[in-house]
């Protein structure tokens, strides 16, 4: 659990990196195609690190909650609860991928924004399921 | 124009058109392809759906019915 909370903190760190590299071109303007591949890059390396991250936390969870659970009803409400929540930042993933895909097809300002915007809402997620540095 | 020349030029298009590609994937090595990034959103989906398929059969290995 630890080392999943480190990895976690890596994530943040590296959107936050990403979202100041951004800040530092300045929004107003125009930042080169490589800032922009590089940015692309930190977002994308990202995404994978909280796609793996999120999977072993769901898992982890999971089980922990299988195994407190006194009944049969109680395990399965409680599943449907915890993935609800999960659902959502599973969904906001999905769209990061789509982002980082469509930066790295149009590869302008505009485009690298959206997904800037994307992976701040992807850990903000991550932070309200309660995985914290 | 002949047919020989109508050859020619199509080889010099062709060996054009091959450098300007070798130039172009030069240009974009190291960058992410899209069909790459996308290809992750099946793979977490199916990995979401098999992770809970093995938690759901923990659940009734750990609750059997009856």
């Amino acid at each position: 659990m630890r080392s999943s909370l480190k990895t976690a903190g890596a994530i943040v760190l590296m959107m936050t990196v990403a979202a100041l590299i951004m800040g530092a071109i300045g929004a107003e303007v125009a930042c080169s195609g490589a800032d922009r591949q590089r940015t692309i890059r930190i977002t994308y390396d990202a995404a994978i690190a909280a796609d793996e991250h999120l999977t072993t936390y769901t898992h982890v969870h999971e089980e922990a909650i299988v195994r407190a659970s006194p009944t049969k009803e109680q395990a399965v409400a409680d599943l449907a609860a915890f993935r609800t929540k999960v659902d959502h930042a599973e969904n906001v993933l999905k769209g990061v991928y789509s982002l980082v895909a469509a930066a790295a097809l149009v590869n302008d300002d505009r485009s690298v924004a959206t997904m800037l915007q994307a992976a701040a809402i992807l850990s903000t997620e991550l932070h309200d399921l309660g995985v914290t540095p | 124009m002949n047919a020989t020349e109508l050859i020619e030029l199509s080889i010099h298009a062709a060996e054009l058109t091959a450098r300007i590609w070798d130039d172009v994937r030069a240009a974009h090595a190291g960058q992410i392809d899209p069909g790459e990034a996308l290809a992750h959103i099946g793979t977490l989906h199916q990995k979401i759906i098999d992770d809970r398929a093995k938690v759901d059969a923990e659940v009734d290995a750990k609750f059997p019915a009856g």
